[in-house]
């Protein structure tokens, strides 16, 4: 069982995956945006950070980039549904480079988000 | 400039040359006028100074006559009467001072002695005294006359005057008339001899030739020398030891007519002759002896017609000449002006000419202009029939003459009503575009200005149209690629909640019921448009993609052997693919996907999988113009062809190929974004591709990939 903070600016989406995660026996919180994430972080840090790319005020990227500064032992999972100029490809790779532990296209299926959470927290 | 001199001179010259002839023959003309009327005028002063000059001599041959019939004289050759020789005597004075013109009036005896003689000295007559009258017997005149019958008179030749041997100074011209006096009883007593001054003579001679053109007139004697002559020092060769001074020594050609001709004129070298034979002694009444030559007698009597001088008018060669035509005033300045006119008529020709040539170049030229134009020049009169067309033309409507064609069939679409408005009052300009077989074609139909005739000028325009729609439809391209990648992120988003949620729902559920069943199906939809969201995604250049350098020639030999056995057996399949063709940096199983969809979509245009499929690969060069158009960089490129013998398109659904979920299927077969995946990606190597295609001809899809940079072939 792990603490798991989601980022995403997509409450559906929020919420969907948390019922996942609860199901597979992990507590989890939420934040609607990179910003908001950042502060819960600090309120009350987790084992992992599951964020998306595209969110309007702060972004995935910057988001990972603060997080990894002030906080270089959390563990942040980027997914993105791609989109808007370049392609999303592109981001997950520049979130790795930016810190991100591990990157997933949305949508993806159950098995392959249990599978990276298990991988990084083993 | 060099033209107009050389074609002047060329003109100019034969011109000249004729205008020379015809002024020689008119200058000839102009002398064969001019002389035979000068020849005619000095014919006229010839016979007058003739006329006068015999009409001198009748008075003499009266006189002597007088003499010889006077009782006077007959008494005293009969007598020897002093008394008659006195009356004789006073005759002679009387008629020596009323002739004036007698130096010595004579009577000599039979012996030769002067017995009555009157000499005119100083214009008065004297009686000589007796003691010094003298004996004559010796004289040629004396012994001559002796010898003649009644009648005849004796008359010397025309020379001058000698007294005591010597010629007399000043020279005195003088003839000598003799005749022989009888007794009663027909016996000779003597002679009486006259001698006649020809002062007067001569002196008429040359006051008749006044007037004349020629030199003077000039008096012969039979041996041809001169008794009057315009030059003095000529005259009387024969009595001044100057055997050359004569006319026939200086003029020896006109001599030898001139002598034994009566009358007329003559043209030599030397100039114009007019002659004529004076005769001045009556022809038949007289006889006279001697020789015309003094000191030359052959002592036979000769008839009247042998006594005879010729009066001769010379005009010089020199004189004729200087009348001629190019020698007068007026004649020079009419040949200057013939030439002068001659070189203004030729300049105004050959200006005129040259003019017209230029022109007539010009117009050559331009009628090249429509011959050598690349589309339909044509010229259509009022019933809408083509009346001249260019070369282009014909070809255009596959045609040996296009003349005769109605427009209307070679322009389809163009309208009657406005093609009639175009010989309307105001000149106007038509533009009709239209489609014949394949090609996109712009006319223009434009009203001349007298509105006879409308001239059409045409022009392949499919080029133009091809680019157009390829421009469009990179633009269209563009636009659905921006809406996609706009709505993926929220699209996935929103699809991951609908499969996250069923994944769950579905551990629920009893495995074999029907929400299970459900969910499942959820699941499979949900996969589906994930597919479709990456497929969407990879078009619009969103997906993912790793790119690194591939060799396409072995990449595409691969991809056709694993396809092969996915292609209907029917198909030929032709490659030609150059391996040495280098590197690209590209995403290999993308350009794979490329060539698989391209494939799949030729095998997909032949009637039941049978035709040809030619795949090709070969190095070639985009240049700045195609760059534009294609939004690419120029250089280098790959270009990979994929053409087929299939059913082909029209340009209309050549407009939407690319476009995402546009297919020719039919609804369920295909997705309809194979060739926008195509598209995408090539788009995302920096490429594009080029579509030929012609309904029932088949199509070829042309893909540029630029190559790698510094990439080896």
């Amino acid at each position: 069982m792990a603490r798991i903070l989601i980022v995403d600016d997509e409450e559906l989406f929020r919420k969907m995956l948390r019922q996942m995660l609860e199901l597979a026996g992990h507590k989890v919180t939420e934040a609607a945006d990179g910003a908001e994430g950042i502060e819960a972080y600090r309120k009350a840090p987790t084992d992992l950070v599951i964020t998306d790319i595209f969110m309007p005020d702060k972004e995935g990227i910057s988001t990972i980039q603060d997080l990894k500064q002030e906080f270089p032992d959390a563990k942040v999972i980027a997914v993105t549904g791609g989109g808007n100029k370049r392609c999303g490809y592109e981001y997950l790779k520049f979130a790795e480079t930016v810190g991100a532990d591990k990157t997933l296209s949305k949508p993806f299926e159950r098995q392959e988000i249990l599978d990276a959470i298990q991988e990084l927290l083993a | 400039m060099l033209t107009l001199l050389r074609r002047f001179t060329l003109l100019y010259l034969p011109l000249a040359l004729g205008l020379s002839i015809v002024l020689v023959l008119l200058a000839r003309f102009d002398e064969h006028t001019r002389v035979a009327q000068l020849a005619s005028s000095e014919a006229r002063h010839v016979g007058v100074a003739r006329e006068r000059t015999e009409k001198d001599f009748e008075s003499a041959e009266g006189d002597i006559r007088i003499i010889v019939e006077m009782d006077e004289l007959r008494q005293y050759v009969d007598s020897g009467d002093a008394l008659h020789r006195q009356g004789m005597e006073e005759f002679f004075l009387l008629l020596s001072r009323g002739r004036q013109h007698y130096s010595q009036i004579r009577y000599l005896d039979a012996s030769g002695q002067e017995v009555i003689r009157v000499d005119y000295i100083d214009g008065m007559p004297v009686a000589v005294p007796h003691d010094e009258l003298q004996n004559k017997s010796q004289h040629e005149y004396f012994s001559d006359t002796m010898q003649l019958a009644r009648n005849e008179i004796y008359v010397s030749p025309l020379d001058l005057n000698i007294e005591h041997g010597l010629v007399e100074i000043p020279y005195r011209p003088v003839i000598r008339f003799a005749t022989p006096v009888f007794d009663s009883a027909g016996r000779r007593q003597g002679v009486v001899v006259l001698n006649y001054i020809a002062d007067e003579m001569l002196q008429h001679f040359r006051l008749a030739m006044q007037g004349s053109e020629s030199v003077g007139g000039m008096l012969l004697n039979r041996e041809g020398f001169w008794l009057s002559s315009p030059n003095r020092e000529d005259e009387w060769g024969f009595m001044l030891d100057r055997p050359e001074r004569t006319f026939g020594h200086a003029y020896p050609e006109a001599w030898r007519t001139i002598s034994k001709a009566d009358v007329g004129t003559l043209r030599t070298e030397q100039g114009l002759f007019a002659y004529a034979t004076a005769r001045p002694l009556l022809i038949d009444e007289h006889a006279f002896m001697g020789s015309v030559v003094q000191g030359v007698s052959d002592g036979k009597k000769q008839s009247a017609a042998g006594y005879h001088w010729k009066v001769v008018s010379f005009v010089p060669q020199s004189v004729i000449s200087s009348g001629a035509f190019y020698h007068r005033t007026s004649g020079q300045i009419l040949t200057i002006a013939a030439y002068l006119l001659l070189a203004l008529a030729v300049f105004i020709i050959v200006l005129v000419v040259s003019r017209h040539k230029k022109a007539e170049q010009a117009l050559k030229e331009m009628a090249l202009l429509p011959e050598m134009a690349p589309g339909p020049v044509m010229r259509v009169d009022r019933d809408g029939t083509v009346c001249l067309a260019n070369t282009a033309s014909n070809d255009l409507y596959g045609m040996d003459k296009v003349e005769g064609m109605s427009i209307f069939k070679a322009i389809p679409g163009l309208a009657g009503e406005e093609f009639a408005e175009m010989f309307g009052p105001d000149e106007k300009i038509m533009q009709v575009e239209t489609k014949l077989g394949a090609a996109h074609y712009f006319f223009v139909l434009r009203s001349e200005p007298l509105r006879k005739y409308v001239f059409v000028y045409g022009a392949d325009i499919s080029p133009i149209k091809l680019l157009e729609d390829q421009v469009r439809q990179a633009q269209k391209m563009e636009v659905v690629g921006q809406l996609a990648g706009g709505i993926a992120h929220d699209f996935n988003t929103l699809l991951g909640v609908i499969l996250g949620y069923s994944e769950m729902l579905r551990d629920g559920l009893p495995e074999g019921g029907v929400s299970r069943q459900n969910v499942d199906a959820i699941l499979q939809a949900g996969k589906r448009a994930k597919s479709l969201v990456k497929q969407l995604m990879d078009f619009s250049r969103l997906g993912t993609s790793k790119q690194e350098p591939v060799q396409l020639a072995l990449l595409l030999k691969e991809t056709i052997r694993l396809l092969r056995h996915s292609l209907p057996e029917k198909l030929t399949v032709q490659q030609d693919i150059q391996v040495n063709t280098g590197e690209i940096q590209a995403n290999a199983t993308q350009i794979g996907q490329v060539i698989m969809n391209l494939c799949m979509n030729a095998a997909g245009a032949m009637d039941d999988g049978e035709g040809l499929l030619q795949v090709s690969l070969k190095e070639s060069r985009v240049d700045d113009r195609m760059a534009t158009v294609q939004h690419v960089q120029p250089g280098s490129f790959l270009q990979l062809s994929i053409a087929d013998n299939g059913c082909g398109m029209d340009s209309e659904i050549m407009q939407h190929l690319f476009e995402p979920f546009f297919t020719t299927k039919g609804v369920g077969k295909r997705t309809g974004l194979g060739l926008a995946v195509v598209h995408g990606i090539v788009k995302g190597h920096g490429g594009f591709v080029f579509v030929e295609s012609e309904p029932g001809k088949g199509s070829s899809f042309h893909v540029y990939l630029p190559k790698s940079r510094g990439a080896k072939s």
